[in-house]
């Protein structure tokens, strides 16, 4: 087990119950005082997302189509997953089964042990297509409060929290415009912002930064990891970018084709904290893109359609 | 600035425009029928006394608020209906087709028969034919609002009902002013023809028996006026708009420029 | 609870495809809504039976389709049916020829269309009913009558989605179709008409409701020959069932046109979109 020790310089959810609000750990909390209190093995963690023999089928009869063949896999408290698989593999018809969008036809998944019914609470989602997921005739900063409103939330409260997901991102003097009004980049930040400010335990999210440019990209992946780091937070996170799967998580999931399975899991046993100039630059984390690709180039020359 | 000025100026440039020539080209008319503007202005001002209102004026706008006020409500309630349920659309379809393809004015016999005439009759004639319109834009605004936006809402917990009141209906309401929109018309219109068979007061039944008693002053002193009441109708609802959808505005603008 | 309603328009839910097979399903699409018809009709039936509203206004359902099928054996119906149905006709060719050419010139510039949409949204919302005593005193009673209220009416519709559309013709395939020197003619042929062709659909459904409206109408208030004349003299002679019957025959010709156009509309609509989709 060589990545347990590799991931000694976080702190886990464990220790606060499962859910840690940000807010209660707004101050920047030293990552070796946690560190300290943190389980050794990473196995240790519960469970807290599971996929157990996951099928979905869109359709019936001679329409149908299986997105997703039979998906196994598990996600512990406070791990970060990335998930790579060619396109149309059904990344996101998985992403919305596992937050209880969509029942799967065969299979099921499991929230802390036992089976999911209807929408996960404590999931947030950022989706692929942020553009539609905000709603126009909102401010940008009413966006990023409507989950927490009707949630019996103090406004000043709600207020807060929008205001500091919205400067996380940086986007802190946007709050009155109109997401139209922003740049496509822009609006991916409110969503993220948006799942932010909802302070989630898990946080899926489907190719967050593909439209972003490389700036802003590694600093949203940056700021993606920070978050992470303190507020120990389960992350699923579907790209298409290697390294970018690598750099991120803990774990890299490559899909197949459809019928979708789990081609392969490899661990990414990368130090953290991780940082874009250094990280990019070990020997392993070399390896390992290449690794993934290899798998990928592979699975791309058995594609039945290229 | 200019800028800003100019825009209503063009707009409004054209109806100038067409009221400026018909007062002049009309202004030499010995046409028994197309009277000169200036006589038409002062027949308009004659005929309209303060008990000529009360009369005629009052008892069709009121017919005329009621049932389309109870259209909005009915249409827009019956729309979201519809337009969350695949099922209540799919078995209702003969009914609701018919209904809204039944030229109103063949129901004013009907109307008559059983509300006997009078206002009751008129601002039920008004809700049925002003109902449909509004009816059949917001179910397909209800059904065109954008899943993404929705499951958003799903994911991250919002109720149900918050979700219809906060997501699905601000997503239809620019269908559902769309069809508000037309449905001035038609409830203008049907209260017209109420009021001109079956009524004994009333702005249709002023122009229909001006008419009759060739009175071609008093004939354009009515059309007038129901000009002017559509107008009225028409200018609440564009205003309406404006205050609930000011956003909508500015965001097709947008797309539009867009390339 | 509210995951069932994603599921089942997403079709994953494998309770409802496993139960209910496709041939169950094609039947309850067509019987289900045929159901609802007939129970109301049986509602109809039975309060008009028993009395709990006026039997004398509210005639039976069976009294009513009665009155229906005899009435639809005398010639004066058909002649009054051939009437309304004549005045549609030579209005909606009317509406055509001056419609779509007026509103393509109106929309084909920015300056023509920003000074007229406005008026002319004005304009569709003042009820056409309005005019019908002025065209009264110069047409009289007769066909003459009906057709030109009808333009009158539904001329607005066609004209202002004529306009739009051409405010939404594809600047690059009029650039293109400039380049490649296409002249005058062949471009609103080639280039303005089928790009058009979406909104003079939706245009020409709106207008050819509203025409059959005020072709009714017409002979309703001022009589003469026609649907209107026919149901004005039922209620006159108080049949109650042959009132009804008329009401309903001619909601059903409402039907018909509705449905025709609506299909043709949709058949524009998808052809337009396939079209798109091929282009890009
Ligand atoms: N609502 C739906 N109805 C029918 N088929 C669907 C539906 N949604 C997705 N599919 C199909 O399921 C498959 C997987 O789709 P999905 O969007 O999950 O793929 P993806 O991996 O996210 O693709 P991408 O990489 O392009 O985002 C595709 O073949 C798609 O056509
Ligand atoms: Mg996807």
């Amino acid at each position: 087990m060589m990545r347990a020790s590799d991931r000694d310089d976080r702190p886990t959810p464990t220790e606060s119950g499962f859910a840690m609000p940000i807010a209660t750990a707004s101050e920047p909390t030293s990552e070796q005082n946690s560190a300290a209190t943190a389980p050794r093995n990473a196995q240790e963690r519960p469970v807290v997302l599971e996929a157990r023999h996951l099928g979905v089928t869109y359709g019936r009869g001679r329409s149908a189509v299986t997105a997703i063949g039979d998906v196994s896999f598990q996600a512990r408290a406070g791990e970060f997953l990335s998930i790579v698989g060619p396109s149309g593999c059904g990344k996101t018809t998985l992403l919305k089964a596992l937050s209880g969008l969509l029942r799967p036809t065969t299979g099921e998944v499991r929230v802390n042990g036992t089976p999911a019914s209807g929408v996960t609470p404590g999931v947030a989602m950022v989706f692929q297509e942020y553009t539609r997921s905000l709603m126009p005739w909102q401010k940008v900063r009413a966006n990023v409060e409507f989950p927490l409103r009707g949630t019996g939330l103090p406004k000043r409260e709600l207020a807060a929290r929008a205001a500091k997901a919205l400067s996380e991102v940086g986007l802190a003097d946007v709050g009155d415009k109109y997401p139209w009004q922003l740049s496509g980049g822009m609006q991916q930040r409110v969503a993220i912002a948006r799942a932010l400010a909802f302070q989630p335990n898990v946080l899926l999210m489907d190719e967050p930064f593909a439209s972003l440019d490389a700036q802003v990209r590694g600093d949203l992946e940056d700021l993606l990891l920070h978050v992470h780091a303190r507020t120990g937070m389960t992350i699923i996170l579907v790209t298409h970018d290697i390294d970018e799967s690598v750099y991120l998580g803990d774990r890299v999931i490559a899909l197949s084709h459809r019928p979708t399975r789990v081609r392969t899991t490899i661990d990414v046993d990368l130090p953290r904290p991780r940082d874009q100039i250094h990280t990019k630059a070990l020997g392993g984390f070399i390896d390992l893109r290449t690794r993934v690709l290899e798998l990928i180039v592979a699975e791309r020359s058995v594609d039945p359609d290229s | 600035m200019i800028k800003k000025l100019i825009g209503p100026a063009t707009s409004l440039a054209a109806p100038v425009t067409l009221v400026a020539a018909w007062w002049i080209l009309s202004a030499g008319s010995t046409s028994p029928y197309f009277l000169p503007l200036s006589d038409i202005v002062d027949g308009f001002q004659q005929t309209w006394t303060t008990e000529r209102m009360e009369d005629d004026l009052l008892p069709t706008v009121r017919a005329l608020g009621v049932g389309f006020a109870v259209a909005v409500v009915t249409g827009i309630a019956t729309g979201v209906a519809l337009g969350l349920s695949a099922r209540a659309r799919r078995d209702l379809r003969p009914i609701t087709e018919f209904l809204r393809s039944m030229p109103v004015v063949a129901l004013v016999p009907i109307g008559l028969v059983v509300l006997g005439p009078g206002q009751r009759m008129e601002a039920a004639l008004v809700a049925f034919a002003a109902t449909w319109p509004i009816l059949v834009s917001t179910s397909d605004g209800v059904r065109a609002a954008d899943r993404v936006m929705i499951d958003t809402a799903r994911v991250y917990g919002v109720s149900a009902r918050r979700r219809l009141l906060r997501v699905t209906i601000p997503a239809a309401m620019p269908q559902v002013m769309a069809g508000v929109r037309i449905a001035v018309a038609a409830a203008v219109g049907t209260v017209i023809v109420a009021n001109m068979l079956a009524s004994s007061s009333g702005l249709g039944y002023l122009v229909i028996s001006a008419q009759q008693s060739f009175d071609i002053q008093e004939t354009w002193s009515g059309l007038l006026m129901i000009g002017l009441v559509g107008s009225v109708l028409t200018c609440t609802v564009v205003l309406a708009e404006r205050v609930l959808l000011g956003w909508h505005r500015q965001y097709r603008s947008l797309e539009r420029t867009a390339p | 609870m509210s995951t069932r309603a994603v599921v089942s328009t997403a079709s994953a839910d494998p309770r409802t495809g496993g139960m209910r097979s496709g041939a169950v399903r094609r039947w309850s699409r067509w019987a289900e809504p045929a159901l609802v018809v007939l129970a109301l009709a049986a509602c109809w039936q039975a309060v008009s039976v028993l009395d709990v509203l006026p039997r004398e206004d509210f005639p039976p359902v069976t009294a009513i389709l009665q009155a229906l099928v005899s009435d639809l054996q005398t010639s004066e119906l058909w002649a009054a049916v051939g009437a309304s149905m004549e005045a549609w006709v030579l209005g909606m060719l009317v509406v055509v020829s001056i419609g779509v050419p007026v509103g393509m010139l109106l929309g084909a510039s920015s300056i023509s269309y920003r000074m007229s949409y406005l008026t002319l949204e004005f304009v569709r919302t003042i009820p056409g009913i309005a005019a019908l005593p002025i065209l009264l005193f110069i047409y009289g009673i007769g066909q003459d009558l009906t057709v030109s209220f009808v333009v009158l009416a539904a001329l607005w519709p066609l004209l202002i989605q004529a306009m739009y559309g051409m405010r939404d013709v594809d600047p690059v395939a009029i650039e293109t179709a400039k380049v490649y020197g296409v002249g005058h003619i062949r471009r609103v042929l080639l280039v303005d008409l089928p790009s058009c062709l979406p909104y003079l659909s939706t245009g020409l459904r709106l207008s050819g409701t509203f025409a059959l409206i005020f072709a009714i109408a017409t002979s309703l208030i001022v009589g003469g020959e026609g649907l209107g004349a026919e149901m004005a003299r039922a209620a006159v002679v108080g049949d109650r069932p042959l009132l009804y019957a008329r009401v309903l025959l001619t909601g059903l010709i409402g039907l018909v046109v509705a449905l025709g156009l609506t299909t043709l509309e949709r058949r524009t609509l998808r052809w337009h979109v396939s079209q798109r989709g091929a282009q890009s």
